[in-house]
């Protein structure tokens, strides 16, 4: 895939990462502290632990420290409890709400601009393991009993939004638990497998999700002649901006080699001279 | 194809809202509580969403009918504007909403009546002042007319609002409304133009324009009063050779003497708009060359402006009466 796009993926449980680990051929990096971090072709893995905290923490540790940049994409897989839905029902996340009180928004909208992935599903996160086959559900909210229930994604919601626009952060799900077969009978085998089965959604969404990653980055992306031009001469930070600009609009306009173009220029002043001359007041 | 419709509770049950879902059966439907959940949220790009933007249904509380810009205007003493919708199917890269918007998700205001009882009551604080309601700021008239039946439920509107015009303004090629429905004489169809080798670098997803003047001809040919808007003007290398040919084309399909108004209006923007839009898309060479952003406007050079402004009017006065020609803005 070109344009080097990155998926950041996030999972709660070593259960869950499993699968993708090895789908993927994922390597672990580093030494596990805090977060245990795997990495492959284009894509990062963080194992969060269980809870919203743990989750926000792991998702600004694998932005810092893990190596991600702004406009990554960002994805969070893992599995879920619903009142109704069959055991292994995968959805694509449409909304995510936190039951916790909070002053700041609570509501997020993932928008996903590829084709469907798989049936949709809202979200609910939780700070208690609600337990549909022992009937607490209602305690938590009866507004939309067809709800999946989670412990992290408004976490991953709230701290991916802020590096990363809501085309490129996601959530897809897998039903672990309902009414009919409560949270006691989930185990790490189950969860492996479940996520397993999943996996060609999971592989559609990471491969879509890089795709618009790429393309966002080639967008952001140096102009050509940048890094030569800064080598070849002195900007100020002001002509550095301005080398920027002039350069993306050379780009847009000439596509044809700049470094030839400002070959005679002395100096870096020369060179904005230079630029601005073929770039200002060009025609369509 | 749109594949996600987004309800705000409100609306939930509006018949309106139930026909739009009905028609898109296949779609995924998100409830929200305000359509500002969904619509414009800081983390959202404009240029990403628009691969494939969501429609959210919405009710619309305030600010029903607004005053137009000063200067915009097709010969009215009075100008409104009022946006039954927010954003376009069409992708033209000049267009502001692009920079006005971080969402390229469709709005449709399904409380339609709410809009029409504001025209009544506008028409009747204005006491008679021939004023002209334009539809197409935020989105274009038409494009969605099969889904969202605007036009049938406010072209009949008109023809009971004795000094008020409409004007729908569009892209589309749709005919088959005009032909249902009998001709309104304060309605003005109006269509944008540009010459056609620019249609094709900038206005992605748009109809060609020899279709527009076709669907344009056979409106005015059905009796219907017809607008031509050269709005925005684009400078190109060639632009005297284009904009003279488009203007040979459009009046060998449409007389002169059928055609209510032409109207035309300079690139511009508000300065911070430009940057916006130019940051979403520092690859479009109409952003890279002769815009400039200065001070509080990003436009042409002046003289420039002047230049195309002044061949463009040229072009129109040699083809119709002086009484029926606009300048935008």
């Amino acid at each position: 895939m070109s344009g080097d796009g990155f998926c950041n993926l996030v999972v709660a449980l070593f259960a869950e990462a499993r699968p993708l680990i090895e789908r993927l051929h994922l390597v672990e990096a580093g030494d596990a502290a805090p977060f245990r971090l795997f990495q492959g072709d284009g894509v990062r893995l963080v194992v969060t632990g269980v809870g919203r905290l743990q989750a926000a923490a792991a998702c600004g540790y694998l932005h810092r420290v893990g190596g991600s940049v702004r406009d990554d994409a960002w994805l969070n897989v893992g599995v879920a409890g619903h009142a109704t839905l069959a055991l292994g029902s995968v959805r694509w996340v449409q909304s995510v709400r936190e039951a916790a009180d909070s002053s700041v928004p609570n509501r997020w909208f993932p928008q996903w601009v590829g084709a469907p992935l798989c049936a949709a599903a809202p979200l609910l996160t939780v700070d208690r393991p609600v337990d549909f086959a022992a009937g607490t559900e209602t305690a938590v909210d009866d507004r939309l009993p067809s709800e999946l229930y989670d412990m992290e994604c408004s976490a991953f919601m709230a701290v991916c939004s802020r590096v990363s626009s809501l085309e490129l952060v996601h959530a897809i799900k897998v039903v672990s638990d309902n009414g009919a077969s409560g949270t006691a009978e989930v185990t790490p085998a189950r969860v492996t497998e479940w996520i397993r089965a999943a996996l060609p959604v999971v592989e559609r969404c990471v491969y879509d999700l890089r795709e618009l990653a790429s393309a966002q980055r080639r967008v952001l992306a140096a102009p050509s002649g940048e890094a030569e031009l800064l080598q070849q001469h002195r900007f100020s930070v002001t002509q550095q901006r301005e080398l920027t600009r002039l350069l993306r609009r050379w780009d847009a306009l000439q596509g044809t080699s700049v470094l030839e173009y400002v070959a005679e220029c002395a100096d870096g002043r020369a060179v904005l001279s230079s630029l601005r001359t073929a770039t200002e007041g060009q025609p369509l | 194809m749109i594949d996600r419709i987004y309800v705000e509770d409100d609306v939930r049950d509006h018949p309106r809202t139930r026909e739009v879902l009905e028609r898109f059966s296949h779609a995924a439907v998100i409830p929200c509580e305000r359509y500002g959940e969904v619509f414009n949220r800081a983390a959202q790009n404009f240029r990403l969403q628009k691969r494939k933007p969501a429609l959210i249904l919405a009710r619309k509380f305030e600010n029903f009918v607004l005053e137009t810009p000063a200067g915009y205007g097709i010969g009215d003493q009075k100008n409104y504007y009022f946006s039954h919708m927010l954003n376009c199917l069409y992708d033209c890269r000049y267009c502001f909403l692009q920079g006005m918007y971080r969402s390229a998700n469709y709005v449709l205001f399904v409380n339609f009546e709410d809009f029409a009882d504001a025209i009544r009551n506008q028409v009747k604080a204005d006491e008679g002042v021939p004023a002209t309601y334009f539809s197409g700021y935020d989105c274009d008239s038409m494009v969605f007319e099969s889904i969202t039946g605007f036009a049938r439920m406010f072209v009949p509107l008109f023809a009971e609002l004795p000094h008020a015009q409409l004007e729908l303004r569009t892209k589309s090629v749709q005919t088959k409304l005009f032909q249902e429905l009998p001709v309104v004489e304060g309605v003005v169809v109006a269509c944008s133009l540009t010459p056609t080798e620019t249609a094709a670098q900038l206005e992605h997803g748009a109809p060609p324009v020899a279709a527009r003047i076709k669907a344009l001809a056979r409106i005015a040919q059905l009796g219907w009063a017809v607008g031509l808007r050269f709005d925005p003007l684009i400078y190109t290398r060639d632009y005297r050779d284009q904009y003279r040919r488009l203007m040979d084309e459009v009046f060998a399909a449409i007389p002169a003497a059928s055609v209510h108004s032409a109207s035309w209006g300079a690139l511009r923007y508000p300065k911070g708009m430009l940057d916006r839009i130019t940051r979403l898309y520092p690859d479009e060479p109409l952003f890279a060359g002769a815009l400039q952003g200065k001070q509080a406007t990003g436009s042409y050079p002046p003289d420039v402006e002047v230049e195309i402004v002044d061949y463009v009017r040229g072009l129109l006065h040699e083809r119709m009466d002086a009484n029926r020609l606009c300048p935008c803005g």
